[in-house]
């Protein structure tokens, strides 16, 4: 056998083996990360539900009736008769 | 035999170390598929491979500011896995905490459990609050599991029951918005492929099949402070009167946004026993009612527009009743001798008879046409109205005197909204849009201009001086109509109840620069003998949702007024009369 065929089949098994590797390699890198996207993905979904809940809370918070009530009831606001009201420009 | 290993040469002993490599393996080999199978065979069943959906979430319902309407939000839901389990290795104590927990009787708990024993997943708390879920994991309770599930919550409550509306079990879109946007709103679940253990956890993450899409958001034109103020006056005046039911509808006229679209009864979305199907209804979409005398300012448009009509003439009305044709009408007390202005201030039934008689029916027809009546809206609520308008074609000669009054033709409370905002935009069409990505379809042709903007004027006098009084608010200058229609009894008699009215009242506010017109209907209001009139029942409501909502948006007053009037007139709308605030069902 010629040098160069020596050469050549090294290089082939050496290439194969190395491609196999990568194969494996890349297959479990892909596995790994698919992984951590699930768990990221996951914890993105937590997060947002979190916002729901946060912005159905600043929706309630925020609404007419419960700012009437609340008024109402645990601040005691009550209406200012007309003659109270003093005109600051005059 | 030592000479013999003596002897051996290299190549021995690499055959020697190749055969002991091989016995290693096989050994193991043999060992890995006769004595530790079970072992492995335990742990493969352990960990399955599965696929499991990945949850996407129902699309949000927001305001045009972005406030929430209707949003989903994950919670945790208790189930039974398996009645043997839970019965036989939980001691009675536990559970009875746990009965104390989900606030259940628990001799009725178990007679529950013990009839669904078939089932796989037996559910006994849905929608935990983590609070709870955290005191029921204390109890170290074997057989049961959780789920998630999504609840869909209305923090508006009532305010916008009957136009949100509500999904079923299978988060579904039921009634109102969230059944006609299903397809805008709905999720698409996505699957993966898992590794799980016995119990059911995932331990690996294998591949993805299907992505999740969550809903897309729909955004409405909708102010939900405007809609909750509408609401609540439309609910006092019905609760005051003892209506049968009211709606409210606002509309800015700038650009055709539905601001409100109340409507009473309406229920809680949020709490399912409060639900039945008369609540469901919202009567400013789905309702046609008769438009009684809301109507005039339109026949007045087309008699100006037919050029048959001047402010010179004069019309007879006295003694306050006539007879056309078989029939006699008659208006609410004798007006004399009016001219067109007058019969809209005093809406006299007689004068505007009169004025009908005097132009082609085909000129009348084409403008309450004009002005959207017989046409829907399409707004893409389900059964919206679409009013009726016969051709003129069909119209007999008692039709045509009905027609001048309101009768004979049908219009929605927001059909009305429409045709008075045309009258606002002096004769420029801008079709209403409820969802904020429909571009504004605004009309080019202007029809009618000088018409509508001769009826604008005298719809001032209106409020100022005639039937609409009561509808006035400090430091603005408000136009509109009244209206009170006799009900239709239908069936064989063909006639109209005189006990049982419908009281409206189309406004524009400011009318020297309209922003807002808004549309009060109050059906079957039970008042005292002359107290059921549009001008009583109605205009206030319009008043005080006309100066909450100005105040809320800003718009400044057109009309010189002094300090103390202006301060007066921010408070006069604030009474004791509020709404039930909805439970949010998880706190933090």
């Amino acid at each position: 056998m010629s040098n160069i065929k020596i050469y050549t089949i090294n290089f082939l098994i050496i290439s194969n083996i190395t491609l196999s590797f990568g194969i494996v390699w890349i297959e479990h890198l892909t596995r790994s990360q698919f992984r951590d996207l699930q768990i990221y993905s996951k914890k993105k979904s937590d997060l947002k539900n979190i916002w729901r809940k946060a912005r159905i809370d600043q929706g309630r918070y925020a609404s007419l009736s419960r700012i009437e009530k609340e008024a109402q009831t645990s601040l005691n606001m009550s209406l200012p008769k007309k003659k109270v009201l003093i005109n600051i420009n005059d | 035999m030592i000479s013999y290993f003596k002897n051996l040469k290299r190549s021995d002993y690499i055959l020697f170390l190749v055969i002991f490599v091989i016995s290693i393996i096989m050994i193991r080999s043999l060992d890995l598929l006769y004595i530790e199978t079970q072992v492995y065979k335990s742990e493969i069943e352990k960990r399955e491979i599965k696929s499991d959906i990945i949850q996407a979430t129902r699309g949000t319902i927001v305001d045009r500011n972005g406030s929430i309407l209707a949003e989903s939000m994950l919670t945790d839901t208790l189930g039974v896995k398996s009645t043997k389990i839970f019965f036989e290795e939980n001691t009675e104590e536990s559970l009875k905490k746990l009965c104390i927990i989900l606030n259940k009787k628990y001799s009725h708990f178990v007679r529950d459990l013990k009839n669904k024993e078939k089932k796989k997943f037996i559910y006994i708390g849905r929608h935990l609050l983590p609070s709870t879920v955290k005191k029921i994991s204390e109890l170290n309770l074997k057989g049961i599991g959780y789920e998630k599930e999504f609840l869909r919550f209305y923090p508006e409550g009532e305010s916008t029951g009957n136009l949100i509306g509500n999904t079923n079990k299978e988060h579904i879109g039921k009634i109102g918005y969230e059944a006609s946007f299903e397809k805008h709103l709905k999720e698409q679940n996505g699957k993966k492929i898992v590794r799980k253990d016995r119990n059911g956890k995932i331990v690996d993450h294998i591949s993805l099949i299907i992505a999740p899409k969550d809903g897309d958001e729909l955004k409405l034109t909708i102010d939900k402070r405007l809609q909750y103020v509408a609401y609540r006056e439309i609910k006092k005046q019905a609760e005051l009167v003892n209506a049968k039911s009211g709606s409210v509808v606002i509309l800015d006229t700038t650009n055709g946004d539905i601001l409100a679209l109340a409507s009473y009864p309406s229920f809680d979305p949020n709490d399912k026993n409060s639900y039945t199907t008369e609540k469901e209804r919202n009567r400013a979409i789905m309702d046609s009612i008769e438009p009684a005398s809301t109507i005039k300012p339109f026949l007045i448009a087309a008699a100006l527009h037919s050029g048959k009509l001047d402010l010179k003439d004069m019309f007879d009305t006295n003694p306050g009743y006539k007879k056309f044709g078989r029939k006699k009408y008659k208006d609410t007390k004798n007006n004399g001798i009016v001219n067109y202005e007058d019969v809209l201030i005093k809406s006299s039934n007689i004068g505007s008879i009169l004025i009908s008689q005097e132009f082609d029916k085909e000129i009348y027809h084409d403008l309450l046409e004009y002005v959207g009546f017989g046409e829907k809206i399409n707004i893409n609520f389900p059964s919206e109205s679409g009013g009726k308008l016969d051709h003129h074609s069909y119209w007999h000669a008692t039709d045509e005197i009905s027609h001048s009054i309101g009768y004979a033709l049908k219009v929605s409370p927001l059909q009305l909204a429409k045709a008075y905002s045309i009258i606002a935009n002096e004769g420029i069409v801008i079709n209403p849009r409820i969802i904020k990505k429909q571009s504004i379809r605004k009309d080019k042709k202007q029809k009618y201009e000088k018409s509508f903007s001769k009826v604008k004027y005298v719809l001032e006098k209106v409020v100022e001086e005639g039937s609409g009084k009561r509808a006035s608010v400090k430091g603005y200058s408000v136009g509109g109509k009244t209206g009170t229609a006799e009900k239709y009894m239908g069936g064989k008699q063909k006639k109209y109840n005189k006990k049982e009215h419908t009281s409206l009242f189309a406004g524009i506010i400011p009318i020297i620069e309209p922003k807002l017109v808004i549309v009060v209907v109050i059906d079957e209001p039970k008042t005292k003998p002359n107290e059921f009139f549009g001008g009583h029942i109605s205009a206030p409501v319009f008043r005080k949702v006309a100066a909450d909502s100005l105040r809320i948006l800003n718009i400044s007053p057109d009309k010189k007024m002094d300090y103390q009037k202006q301060v007066s007139t921010m408070f006069e709308n604030l009474d004791n009369y509020t709404l039930k605030t909805p439970e949010v069902p998880y706190v933090f």
